[in-house]
């Protein structure tokens, strides 16, 4: 398919020798949002960091928009089209708004384009990013991914420390983005039925393992099997869906 | 009037600070790394300069390559200074791509062992082709002297300010207004966050590090014709631009700039006081970018922003001393057998490598167990040896109560060195150790009022009921007796040191170095345990450099000199910082001592010894910036691994009752180690 533009094949992915994450696969298509669910310590963050070469895969593969993502740096994956918001958000703290949104600025991104998903960003412009709370921040983190015109966007725990109402406020644009600029985009969630309200597939990883992988709608239909994948216990075989297999 | 004469002058001294200062923050904000090579550069750079003016023939650093590369006549200004700034600019490059490229993610005590081995190197390479000859510079600027009414100042200081600040004013425009200054400012915040926007960290720091050598450089070939051109002249230029970029908090070229020009005018202005007959007549002026240091960070309180690194590094573990008794009993045995069968130089050698051990083990308190960062140990040291002279000789205190009196007083100043800790970690504190090492230096180690004059400051034989344990002269020197003496107080202090990291404030050190905060939240009293430790680091500090002073019968600046303690300091870290172990091999390989020997009869080492010393701390660095026992104990924990696999093999296969192994149930149980590792 042409429009693959993330392709994770059978991935083993942790830190020196401890193995965080075990035979990943799925792929992801432009304008698709896939939900990366689970408990702590399942390897979702694994997952965002060896994609975007941040962390050196153990075995497996990843391609992000052709590109073998273990032969190029972090910075050039990001030149490719690959925005990360990390859960951290490793913003320019000392930098006004506005810079941080220039210094990210390439492959034609404006500021305009990613300020018009964030309007309340527009009042803030001259402020540093470090005096910004917790909501602009996180909204700053995505506008600063936008403006690189990213294909691919993967996001690690938007909801982390944002008040529910701010949560539910980001995660409507999020479809938006990928409906409009036909994005591509990775959410790494704790608040699963917030992310399954937005998602086109989820993937439950539970320790390391895939427990789920199937359409959103059909896991917003049926809650419970969500909830014995978080548990452990066996899950309906349908719901471990055939784009596990991709071929090699 | 005059007085005012004398502040203008030393503009021309704070107009150096202010470029490497300008130079300091550059290569700071770039790479996390302080360079303390910056002094060394300008220099280097400097000597290029000199020669091709003088004599047109290139300075080439490659050792089995002729010295000097000759380009016919001598040049004029503009290419000779093009030359030698696109020297300084390779050099910078080189630095960065050979040495802290690597290191961007290590501990800032890596980098700063890695700057030394660079600083090593680059002296060593200027010494072995200049000796020790100050080399005349044509000058650059225009002669003269602008005088109004009774205020003088010369012209070429005047042209050297405006240069500088001109350098400093056109950098501060290139970081405001360009692309590239924007990256560089957004790398500085937060590496991971530059790379995820697609910034190449690489490109920003090679180029800012070209910057700061080109800088370095710039002002180095300008003051030479000022201040006379010396191998390792230009070296402690560092502290105060340490201090200038401190006050900068190593990221605003603005305040940087100022403060080196202040602290040149001030030690100008010290050099009319020292006219009068109350004030003392060398060392203060020295000692102003120190107490500059302090009194900015102490009273601001408000530390170095740390660079944005990617993941988090610490001191390697400290392992408890195992067996203690019976590895010091062994260590004695052969000290003493080695002191027996050791002759002449090779004892001579012992000594100074166990007494070099003791001021490792300082090292290994208040840096390996509590993770403060201190220069000045080997100062602390002279303190007391200077303290000992006075004791023996004025007050006729008798041998070892001479040793324990002159390192209380070390303790006391050890202390007063310790205090800004309370305020102040990492990097910062290690600035301020070492504006307090050059500080007692200048002011006493090298002040002839205190330091004894030429001949040094004596020392009585030492002597224990009538057994005579003194080093001897003439023909008996090294006498044995010396040697059995410096060993027991090897053991007699390691016994310390050992118990000390056995011992509940030991635990409570290392609680201290893994984070004071987390520590304070658990009861522990941190200031206390910091000075604690500063003064437990001092009193065996000052045992050193009491039984030094006693080895060479007069004490002299020269065995306490700043730039050895630096020395000795990279040395302990690459040993391993963290154990006694490290600090014994440190010793060994300390200048002078029992290595040095050895190598020094079977080749000639000459003025070679220090430059292979510097490149080897350069690779050591870059390849184990954990230290080589950090890479020991990594050695140690595989070995334990494999062990325990066997033992796991060994074990009968699981009984049905028993989970089988790949059953990954959450349900139950502690987190997997997986998650504890992620999260």
């Amino acid at each position: 398919m042409s429009d693959v533009v993330l392709r994770v094949t059978h991935l083993n992915g942790g830190y020196a020798r401890h193995t965080v994450l075990r035979g990943l696969s799925f792929e992801l298509r432009a304008g698709e949002i896939l939900a990366l669910l689970g408990p702590n310590g399942a390897g979702k963050t694994t997952t965002l960091m060896t994609v975007s070469g941040f962390l050196p895969a153990i075995s497996g593969s990843v391609e992000v928009l052709g590109h073998p993502a273990h032969r190029h740096s972090p910075h050039q994956l990001a030149r490719y089209g690959l925005g990360y918001v990390p859960d951290d958000r490793a913003l320019f703290t000392s930098l006004s708004v506005r810079e941080n949104l220039k210094v990210a600025r390439h492959g034609g991104g404006t500021l305009d384009l990613a300020l018009d998903y964030f309007p309340e960003l527009r009042k803030r412009l001259d402020v540093k990013a470090g005096s910004l709370s917790g909501g602009e921040q996180q909204m700053l983190v995505i506008a600063r991914a936008l403006v690189g015109r990213p294909r691919i966007l993967m996001i690690d725990e938007l909801s982390m420390g944002l008040a529910p109402a701010i949560v539910a406020k980001v995660l409507p644009v999020l479809r938006r983005i990928s409906d409009e600029l036909n994005t591509a985009i990775v959410l790494v969630e704790q608040h699963v039925q917030q992310a399954l309200a937005i998602a086109d597939h989820a993937i439950v990883l539970v320790h390391g393992d895939v427990r789920v992988s199937a359409p959103g709608d059909v896991l917003r239909r049926d809650p419970d099997q969500l909830e014995r994948a978080y548990l452990g216990q066996s899950v309906d075989p349908a719901l471990i869906d055939d784009s596990q297999d991709v071929p090699a | 009037m005059i007085y005012l004469s004398f502040l203008l002058l030393g503009l021309g001294a704070g107009a150096v600070y202010a470029a490497l200062g300008t130079s300091l923050v550059v290569t700071y904000r770039s790479s996390g790394a302080i360079n303390f090579a910056t002094g060394a550069i300008a220099s280097y750079t400097a000597y290029t300069f000199a020669t091709l003016r003088s004599e047109g023939k290139y300075f080439q650093p490659i050792p089995w390559l002729p010295d000097f590369i000759s380009l016919g006549d001598p040049l004029s200004l503009w290419p000779a200074m093009l030359i030698s700034l696109a020297t300084a600019a390779v050099l910078g490059l080189l630095m960065y791509w050979v040495v802290f490229r690597w290191l961007i993610n290590a501990l800032p005590l890596a980098k700063i062992v890695a700057s030394l081995g660079v600083m090593i190197v680059l002296q060593a390479l200027v010494g072995l082709r200049f000796g020790t000859e100050s080399l005349p510079v044509s000058p650059i600027m225009p002669a003269g002297v602008f005088s109004h009414g009774d205020l003088r100042l010369p012209k070429d200081r005047f042209y050297l300010v405006v240069t500088i600040v001109g350098i400093a004013v056109l950098l501060w425009l290139f970081f405001r207004f360009t692309r590239f200054g924007l990256m560089t400012r957004a790398a500085a915040d937060s590496e991971r966050g530059a790379m995820m926007v697609g910034i190449s960290p690489h490109r920003v720091a090679s180029l800012n590090w070209t910057i700061g050598a080109v800088v370095t450089g710039l002002s180095g070939i300008l003051i030479a014709p000022i201040v006379p051109l010396t191998p390792g002249g230009y070296t402690l230029f560092i502290v105060p631009a340490l201090a200038a970029a401190l006050v900068g908090r190593l990221t605003s070229l603005g305040p940087t700039v100022i403060t080196g020009l202040l602290i040149g005018a001030l030690q100008s202005e010290i050099t009319k006081f020292q006219t009068f007959s109350w004030f003392p007549k060398s060392g203060i002026g020295d000692a102003v970018p120190f107490v500059l240091i302090i009194l900015v960070l102490f009273f601001r309180g408000k530390a170095i922003p740390q660079r944005g690194m990617s993941f988090i590094a610490t001191l390697p573990h400290s392992p408890r001393p195992r067996a203690v008794l019976p590895t010091a009993g062994v260590g004695f045995v052969v000290l003493v057998v080695a002191s027996l069968l050791l002759e002449h130089e090779y004892r001579a050698g012992l000594m100074t490598s166990m007494c070099a051990a003791l001021i490792a083990m300082s090292y290994v308190v208040v840096v390996g167990y509590v993770g403060q960062i201190s220069l000045a140990q080997l100062s602390l040291g002279g303190v007391s040896a200077f303290m000992c002279s006075r004791f023996t000789t004025d007050w006729h205190v008798p041998f070892p109560l001479s040793v324990l009196f002159s390192a209380l007083v070390a303790v006391v100043v050890g202390v007063i060195v310790g205090l800004p800790a309370l305020r102040i970690r990492g990097v910062n504190l290690a600035i301020i150790t070492l504006g307090a090492g050059v500080a007692l230096q200048s002011a006493w180690f090298n002040n002839n009022q205190f330091n004894g004059g030429v001949s040094g400051a004596k020392v009585t034989n030492p002597s224990l009921f009538g057994l005579d344990l003194g080093i001897g002269s003439g023909r008996s020197y090294p006498r044995v007796e010396f040697a059995v003496m410096l060993a027991v107080f090897v053991v007699l202090v390691g016994l310390l040191v050992a118990s000390l990291r056995r011992s509940r404030l030991g635990s409570q050190m290392l609680a201290v170095r893994v984070n004071d905060r987390a520590a304070a939240a658990g009861g522990i009293n941190v200031p206390m345990i910091k000075l604690v430790s500063f003064a437990f680091a001092a009193f065996v500090a000052g045992i050193a450099g009491s039984l030094m002073a006693y080895q060479s019968g007069s004490v002299s600046g020269v065995s306490f000199d700043v730039f050895l303690g630096l020395s000795l300091f990279a040395l302990v870290y690459l040993s391993g910082i963290t154990s006694i172990t490290g600090s014994l091999l440190a010793a060994v390989f300390f200048p002078g001592g029992i290595f040095y020997v050895v190598l020094s009869n079977w080749v000639d080492p000459g003025g070679y010894f220090e430059l292979v010393t510097g490149l080897l701390l350069i690779d050591a660095a870059v390849r184990n910036p954990e230290g080589f026992a950090g890479r020991l104990q990594q050695g140690g924990r595989w070995v334990g691994r494999k062990l325990d696999e066997r033992r796991m093999r060994a074990l009968p296969p699981p009984g049905p009752d028993s989970p089988a192994p790949d059953d990954r149930a959450p349900q139950a149980g502690p987190l997997s180690k997986e998650a504890l590792a992620q999260g």
